[in-house]
């Protein structure tokens, strides 16, 4: 049988994997909390409404640019004022979920994330009854659509993403510990929970808008980094080597599904992340109650 | 002599409890914090932590609360002595006399760990971390008699290594020795106010 991989499809896995990875670790880091990820967290759900957004864009006004561009900059456009507002904040508190249950959080996210599907239901039926085209695999994602000109984007982001890491990888070591300690030793614990957060968003978006959903893979992915001995006594290993070796694995993933069709259809690997993904939640759910009993 | 005054001004920051009066710390010396249940003690103490750069300029401060150390990943107390070694400032004697005394649970998992022993591992930490001004948040809550042996020691230790210590703690009869100053708080209607001290 002959193998006949696609390079650019491959980067693009490799930096959907890594992206997805960092978010689930930041987010994981940030909450102090291991089934903390974009996909329960509500992030999934509110960058789908961007592409959404953008499908009804692109039926009203010819922009000339993708809808998956017309998705990213919608998503930029809140992401830019939430990131405004939210450094922009005096910090008179040790950490930002002081006033939070994280637990109560989750579940807003995943009820959230389930108002967004019933919505994107609705909205399909709509299109379909119009006909209007709809990406209706977007909460299955796959990188069956790339084009080269996203690479540019994604470079970027990763880039800035990794620069930033690369500077605070030290303080999220000691954030590991907890917000307290972590401001007992003088680090500004709510300037680093709210720029990772937003960075976890940003990563995530970007992925959601370009590809589509991979749901839960941001939570997967920290805790497979976290089986192997090289990475689970160090945050610095999981969030600057991690994502490459997650990165690479999803790639691996993505290729499977490219040559290995059923009937002739490519299975999106979104669906395989998301099935496999669901089921680790509840087992991870299991095993918190079972070790807190 | 370090003196920390609090203010009308800087109240809001304490539960929205205005806590008037004055703290001093001094080398070589405890200052306690006393008080009822929710006379905002551990306020003024993440008060404290959280202005530390303001209140302590040019101080290296080290504070050890109650919070439980319950990281995401599994490391362990030697994990943690590596990767914080950016953060560490002169370790007091104590972390290497008395270092052996962890050897039970040290290669143990931090989130497998009781409360006394994660409450060791962070005094073991702050001999590690070192500093100038050290803060401690009840400290023997959790701990055993033993355990309860080996922070008086550290106290003793840190008092002879000349730093400032303070600490909030309703157990203070177990520590009278130690203690220098005593700041005692007084809640009335509207406002929490340091109303004596004395020194041993």
């Amino acid at each position: 049988m002959e193998i006949d991989i696609d390079f650019i499809r491959f980067l693009f896995a490799l930096f959907c994997g890594y992206f997805l990875t960092l978010s689930g670790s930041l987010s994981q880091l940030v909450t102090n909390n291991t089934i903390a990820s974009p996909s329960t967290l509500g992030m999934d759900g509110a960058a789908v409404l961007f592409v959404i957004l953008a499908q009804f864009f692109s039926i009203g006004i010819d922009l000339n640019i993708s809808y998956v561009h017309t998705a990213f900059i919608l998503f930029l456009i809140p992401f830019g004022l939430l990131s405004f507002i939210s450094l922009g904040r005096n910090r008179k508190t040790n950490n930002i979920w002081e006033h939070f249950d994280i637990q109560k959080i989750i579940l807003f996210g995943l009820a959230f994330n389930l108002f967004v599907g019933a919505i994107f239901s609705i909205i399909q039926f709509l299109f379909m009854a119009l006909n209007f085209e709809f990406p209706t695999g977007l909460w299955f994602g796959s990188l069956k659509q790339y084009d080269k000109d996203y690479l540019m984007i994604f470079v970027v982001i990763f880039i800035i993403t990794k620069v930033y890491i690369l500077g605070v990888s030290q303080k999220f070591e000691a954030l590991n510990l907890g917000s307290s300690f972590a401001l007992g030793l003088g680090i500004d614990v709510q300037g680093i929970q709210r720029i990772a957060l937003l960075l976890s968003f940003l990563l995530t978006g970007v992925v959601i808008c370009y590809f589509g959903v991979f749901s839960f893979l941001g939570l997967i992915f920290p805790h497979i980094l976290r089986s192997f001995g090289f990475f689970k006594s160090s945050m610095q290993r999981e969030l600057l080597i991690g994502p490459y070796l997650t990165g690479f694995i999803f790639a691996v993933v993505d290729q499977s599904c490219y040559q290995f069709d059923i009937y002739g259809a490519e299975l999106p690997v979104g669906m395989v992340s998301s099935v496999v993904g669901a089921i680790f939640l509840i087992f991870l759910v299991l095993k918190t109650k079972i070790s807190r009993a | 002599m370090h003196h920390v005054y609090l203010k009308e001004e800087n109240s809001f920051f304490i539960n929205n409890t205005i806590v008037l009066g004055e703290l001093f710390m001094a080398p070589g010396k405890v200052s306690i914090i006393q008080g009822e249940n929710g006379v905002g003690k551990s306020s003024i103490f993440q008060y404290l932590k959280l202005n530390q750069k303001s209140i302590f300029p040019e101080i290296k401060c080290n504070f050890t609360d109650q919070m439980r150390i319950n990281p995401v990943n599994e490391v362990h107390f030697e994990n943690i002595i590596q990767n914080l070694v950016n953060y560490k400032h002169e370790s007091i004697s104590f972390f290497n006399e008395h270092l052996g005394e962890l050897k039970e649970f040290k290669e143990r998992t931090l989130k497998k760990l009781s409360g006394g022993q994660n409450q060791i591992v962070k005094i073991f930490l702050s001999a590690y971390l070192g500093g100038d001004f050290f803060f401690f948040d009840e400290p023997l809550q959790y701990l055993d008699e033993k355990n309860r042996v080996l922070f008086k020691k550290y106290l003793k230790i840190l008092k002879e290594e000349g730093k400032s210590i303070c600490l909030v703690e309703h157990h203070s009869n177990l520590l009278e020795e130690y203690i220098d100053y005593r700041f005692v708080l007084t809640k009335e209607v509207d406002k929490t106010e340091i109303k004596e001290f004395c020194g041993n």
